[in-house]
């Protein structure tokens, strides 16, 4: 059914971020020594601009050396020249075992290009690599942006930023039956597949994640050269991004059906799949960051649509982590002993769209009004229980998005913080008086429509409640709203999410890098409601940032843009996903609360290093 | 013979003696019913509650349906909010008063359309007997080989879950069935002395059917009516359970259990109510459809 | 016997042709043709070529009539197509499902046999006793109860009360007996449940009726055991009517199994079903309410030919 697809619908994986309560106070320790086992090597080969920045913006990165020769991130060169690695507590890396795993839902196919869908970019993250991945591991800070190499051993950038020369390391092989190595041709070929140019494919969804691209080619065995048709300052996260380029075989549908079989060059090779039920993988012995990862031997993914089924498997010590809603943290406390525990910053993020069709809404005073009479606070409460954390004594912060998301915590203007202007700040605060004149100077409310995706899509429950939420506040400012439900795949995505509806509609979206929103609401007229409004000024800004190569400068920017957002607010940032996810390890699995990649890349990114000591 | 013809088949002498308990003295039959049946009769009671409810609950709700309140969401049972409150401090007696709406129009809507199909094609059906009846038949053969949920959420699935559609399918689906029943009384009726004197006196189809044949069904389509109803709600409430129910806001008590399901172990009041709420109305229907069939009709127990 | 199968398979001929006409018609009225629904709402860009292989291989520049043909023609060779999200022939995965789903159906069955039909015949014995009063109650409350909102329960508090959680994955039969048996009991039982209220009214009221049958008073009468009366004749004279009602309910049961199916999380055609209309997967939805229609027209005629067994005046009469 799917329906626990709630929790994945906020609880995106992210990297860790505080730690709670005493039950937890080994993860602390477990951090401290890595650190200093460790040290925080950071990756020089990632010439992006950007990506440096980030690695650099940590606080608890202790050593970000940029003269790293290796390629592979620090902890990873670590475990390769010392065999096993001291990495909890003084003792050793113990090899070996199985992670106990979980999905909500089954992956809707084998082959990870047809779906973009979040279940699928995490089911092929197993088994496919990327060129890079999201940076994980001691040191690293929360939401960070930072990459390291997958597939890739280094990648050039011209001076215009347009021109992008990978080179692959020469040690990745792809698993049985093929066992061979990849070349750059594999690279090209995942490109064509991806854009639909191969025989039988066709393009995803997933392009949209790489639109910069114009042109992939290869220009020997081991170099690709990515041709951009605008630059993006964010380009290596778009290729570490799982929902975006898995690298597949040049054999793929010709040689065999992907959608049968699994062939790619990741951690883990598939062994075992039945749909709906179950999937097992062993390790990749021959993995390129190997050959002592991954440390488990192997996986099991049961499927487990329920959460009550998940919680009680966790609590019985069947399952090795959960997503646990917050209403059950301390249970979960109190029952499993020695539980670590993450809480994980709010990553995806969501808008408020206002129909083109609307003449009213061409009115800022009634998109501000309409901002103004959303309660932040209360969304939060009803749709994410933090008032139930609260009475059990746990310290919770209330988010709010911005036009990024509060997860990128370097890019994000908090909406309560100082930096923003007072002026913009105050569009986001909860003012239903105010909200209530800025309507009547506007001409009075009017009968509108909110149009959302029914319960059953993938979104889950708080975006519903929020939907019901919204609803009511704006009856409360004198609009007359009828809430319109509609099915996810029939008519929300193909029209209402393509700007085909009246009145209002909101969508939550999951992008990898502050800049992919901007990218989606204001410069490609093909996603998101905003081709339809067409404001020159703001476009000519947002083409400004995107060919930005100086760091400083670009964080700035991106900052800056936001108080401009709030003042024309064409959309209005909501508080879908803008609260913490805590995720529950067994206290058995080692690295688990040290190594958090935000997003869908874990199973390669973060799965590798935890290990069992039981 | 199918088993379901079987279970339908019906002697016309019970049902022309059915006919004739009706006409008599309405109170002294409501009365016996009363006497004979207090099951059945407390099952009619809580079905006219049902629909008093359903029609004034705009009066009865303390609340509004979608009256939310989030700083009063999950709070326990109390004066105030006699059933609780849910995630989002909607009043859980409200939403279950204003439920029965959906159940009584979803119900009686699927209900009322059943029985007028199903009289038509089962009597016409059985009249006419020959080519038009194999067809017919066959028809309902095919009807009746599709599991109720499975075809209704295919249905709803590809012509979306709005409630007319809603109550077109499910009328459909359940018209099949009792057509059979019809079908097999008219039959039966056909073949009774006064039909044969009226065709014999050169009486049209039309005149037979709508003087002769309809008034001596009348009893069996009631009967079928009243007991297949519970089973509409039942199955409605599991197709909202399942996400392919009527649209929100409007709450239906399916769509509120499936809801509760994240808050049930904190918080089991948001699910037993709704439960018993179906539970309570399936039951009220069962027993007065049970009643009406054994006072009308003995030989009937059994076929549901 | 074999005039009446060879009459009762012909009469099958038409209502699955028929199945397979509405499964085939309800389709078409999706918007957009099959190629926009494979291709899928995501897809921003689709190669010409691709678009136009598509519509090759599904016949769409044939007429409608040539496109049934071609599909029902798949149908009999057993190619349901292939499922448009997963890429894999649709009788592959459905497989493995159909046996899981027949399975639950046949448990609920059992287990509903097995508690009405003892439960039916006490209380007939027993008729106004305290034993006729529980299990009447009981068969109400059972017909009233949702079985998801039991299942729930289950799920929900069977592990704080009991300290159960159902077993982390499925297992099929074969390969472990004891696992798959302790996976699918409960939602046996629960689906078992409402068809156990209505088959112990019935068995109630067909034991009485035949209790009162003379033959059975002159039984009593020759000083035969209760057991063996009731047993050797009432029993067998009581149940045929009850075969009848089995048929009936196959369609619950059938359906029954997609909420269950759905709520255990079991691999059942029920759970693909919903998962496949979730994902707009139309060849997989289509195969799996064609084939659950289909095993409720082999069912009736199981029953049917049972029933025409046991009760020999049917195999005349028709």
């Amino acid at each position: 059914m799917g329906e626990r697809d709630r929790v994945r619908a906020f609880g995106v994986r992210m990297s860790r971020r505080g730690f709670l309560g005493a039950s937890i106070a080994g993860g602390s320790v477990l951090l401290g020594s890595l650190l200093s086992a460790c040290g925080g090597g950071s990756d020089s080969t990632a010439t992006s601009g950007a990506s440096s920045t980030q690695a650099s913006g940590g606080a608890q990165s202790t050593t970000t050396s940029t003269s790293s020769a290796s390629p592979v991130a620090g902890a990873a060169t670590a475990s390769a020249s010392g065999g096993a690695t001291a990495a909890s507590g003084g003792g050793t890396v113990k090899k070996g075992g199985t992670f106990s795993n979980f999905a909500a839902a089954s992956p809707p196919s084998l082959d990870p290009f047809p779906s973009g869908s979040q279940g699928q970019s995490e089911f092929s993250a197993f088994s496919y690599s990327r060129l890079y991945m999201l940076k994980s591991g001691p040191g690293v800070p929360k939401g960070s942006l930072a990459v390291v190499p997958d597939a890739a051993a280094k990648t050039e950038v011209s001076q215009d930023g347009l021109t992008y020369t990978t080179t692959l390391r020469d040690n990745v092989v792809f698993h049985p039956p093929l066992s061979r190595k990849m070349t750059a041709d594999d690279v090209v070929f995942s490109w064509n597949r991806l854009n639909g140019k191969t025989p039988g494919s066709t393009a995803s969804d997933r392009i949209q994640n790489l639109a910069a691209i114009k042109d992939v080619t290869s220009t020997d065995n081991l170099t690709v050269v990515f041709t951009l048709s605008t630059a993006y300052p964010f380009f290596l996260q778009r290729l570490a991004d799982a929902k975006a380029m898995f690298l597949m075989p040049k054999e793929t549908g010709s040689d065999f059906n992907p959608a049968e079989k699994v062939v790619g060059s990741g951690p883990w090779i598939l062994t075992k799949h039945t749909p709906n039920s179950s999937s097992e993988f062993k390790r990749h012995p021959d993995w390129h960051l190997g050959p002592d990862l991954p440390y488990f031997d192997s996986i099991t993914t049961n499927v487990i649509p329920e959460y009550a089924t998940q919680l009680s498997q966790f609590l019985a010590g069947n399952i090795d982590w959960i997503i646990v809603q917050s209403s059950d943290l301390k249970r979960v406390q109190d029952s499993v002993k020695g539980v670590q525990i993450y809480e994980s910053p709010p990553y995806p993020l969501s808008v408020l769209n206002f129909s083109a069709n609307t003449p009213q809404w061409k009115d800022v005073r009634y998109r501000h009004a309409v901002s103004m009479a959303l309660d932040r606070d209360a969304m939060l409460d009803a749709a994410y229980g933090l008032k139930d954390l609260e009475n059990q004594g746990i310290k919770v912060t209330r988010f709010w998005h911005n036009y990024v998301p509060a997860a990128f915590s370097e890019y994000w203007l908090d909406p309560k913080g100082t930096e923003i202007t007072p002026e913009a700040a105050g569009y986001f605060k909860h003012d239903p008086e105010k909200a209530k004149s800025l309507v009547k100077e506007a001409g009075g409310g009017f009968s509108t429509e909110l149009h959302y995706a029914a319960a059953n899509s993938r979104y889950g429950d708080p975006y519903r409640i929020m939907s019901e939420l919204i609803i009511e506040y704006l009856r409360d400012i004198g609009f007359d709203v009828k809430g319109v439900e509609e099915d996810y795949n029939s008519t929300f995505i193909p029209n209402t999410g393509k700007g085909k509806f009246d009145g209002l509609m909101w969508i939550p979206q999951t992008r990898t890098d502050p800049f992919a929103y901007y990218q989606t609401q204001y410069l490609n007229p093909k996603h998101g409601i905003y081709g339809q409004w067409k404001d020159d000024d703001l476009t000519q800004k947002m083409l400004a940032i995107q060919s930005l190569t100086d760091d400083a400068e670009l964080t700035k920017q991106i900052k800056d843009v936001q108080n401009l957002l709030a003042e024309k607010m064409y959309v209005i940032p909501m508080q879908f996903g803008a609260a913490s996810a805590y995720y529950a390890y067994q206290p058995w699995v080692q690295n688990s609360t040290v190594y958090q990649s935000f997003a869908q890349g874990w199973p390669s990114e973060d799965l590798p290093y935890y290990w069992s000591n039981k | 013979m199918t088993g379901s013809e079987h279970a339908a088949a019906i002697d016309a002498s019970v049902l022309i003696s059915g006919r004739q308990r009706i006409q008599r003295s309405r109170w002294s039959s409501l009365r016996r019913f009363v006497r004979q049946k207090p099951l059945g009769a407390v099952g009619g009671a809580m079905i006219i509650l049902l629909l008093l409810v359903a029609l004034l609950a705009s009066v009865l709700a303390p609340y509004g349906y979608d009256t939310i309140k989030v700083s009063d969401r999950l709070l326990g049972m109390s004066w105030s909010h006699p059933f609780g409150t849910d995630e989002q401090g909607r009043d859980i007696f409200s939403r279950i008063i204003y439920g029965s709406r959906i159940t009584v129009y979803i119900g009686f809507g699927a209900i009322i359309l059943s029985t007028v199909i199903a009289t038509l094609i089962g009597m016409v059906s059985g009249y006419f007997t020959g080519l038009f009846d194999l067809l017919m038949q066959r028809l309902v053969d095919i009807w009746l080989s599709f599991p109720g949920l499975i075809f209704v959420i295919f249905i709803v699935s590809i012509f979306s879950n709005h409630t007319p559609i809603l109550i077109i399918t499910l009328g459909l689906l359940y018209a099949a069935g009792a057509s059979r029943i019809i079908r097999s009384s008219t039959i039966s009726i056909k073949e009774s002395q006064y039909v044969e004197s009226a065709r014999a006196i050169g009486a049209s189809h039309l005149r037979i059917l709508a003087r002769h044949i309809f008034p001596n069904v009348i009893p069996i389509v009631i009967i079928t009516a009243s007991i297949q109803i519970g089973s509409v709600i039942l199955l409605t409430a599991s197709l909202s359970f399942l996400g392919f129910g009527p649209p929100p806001p409007f709450p239906s008590w399916g769509r509120m259990l499936q809801e509760a399901r994240p808050q049930m172990v904190y918080h089991p009041n948001l699910a037993i109510f709704p439960g018993l709420a179906i539970a309570i109305v399936v039951y009220a229907f069962n027993m007065f459809g049970d009643a009406i069939r054994d006072v009308m009709d003995p030989r009937m127990r059994g076929a549901r | 016997m074999k005039t009446y199968l060879l009459r009762r398979i012909a009469l099958m001929i038409p209502t699955l042709f028929g199945i397979t006409i509405v499964v085939f018609a309800a389709v078409r009225f999706l918007p957009g043709d099959v190629v926009d629904q494979i291709i899928g709402p995501d897809v921003t860009y689709v190669n010409p070529q691709t678009r136009a292989a598509l519509e090759r291989q599904y016949g769409l520049d044939q007429p409608i009539a040539k496109q049934y043909l071609w599909w029902a023609e798949g149908l009999v060779h057993g190619d349901f197509g292939r499922s448009i999200i997963s890429g894999r022939p649709v009788m592959q995965d459905l497989a493995e499902r159909i046996p899981v789903t027949i399975e639950l159906g046949l448990l609920g069955l059992i287990f509903s046999l097995v508690i009405a039909i003892p439960v039916g015949v006490i209380a007939a014995i027993r008729q106004d006793g305290w034993a006729d009063q529980i299990a009447r109650s009981a068969a109400i409350l059972f017909l009233a109860i949702p079985s998801f909102w039991l299942a729930l329960i289950v799920i929900i508090y069977g592990f704080d009360w009991f300290g159960w959680t159902p077993p982390l994955r499925y297992h099929q039969l074969w390969e472990s007996p004891s696992a798959n048996i302790r996976i699918l009991w409960i939602p046996g039982l629960i689906l078992g449940a409402h068809t156990a209220g209505a088959i112990m009214r019935l068995m109630r009221t067909t034991m009485l009726e035949v209790l009162r049958q003379d033959y059975i008073r002159s039984a009593w009468s020759k000083g035969l055991r209760e057991r063996v009366v009731i047993t050797r004749h009432a029993l067998r004279n009581a149940i045929i009517p009850v075969v009848t009602i089995i048929g009936l309910e196959i369609r619950g049961l059938v359906g029954g199994t997609v909420i269950l199916e759905a709520i255990f999380s079991i691999p059942g055609m029920g759970n693909y079903l919903l998962s496949s209309i979730q994902q707009r997967d139309y060849p997989v939805v289509q195969a799996v309410v064609l084939l659950t229609a289909v095993i409720v027209v082999i069912s009736n005629l199981a029953v049917d030919v049972s029933y025409s067994l046991i009760d020999p005046r049917i195999r005349y009469s028709s």
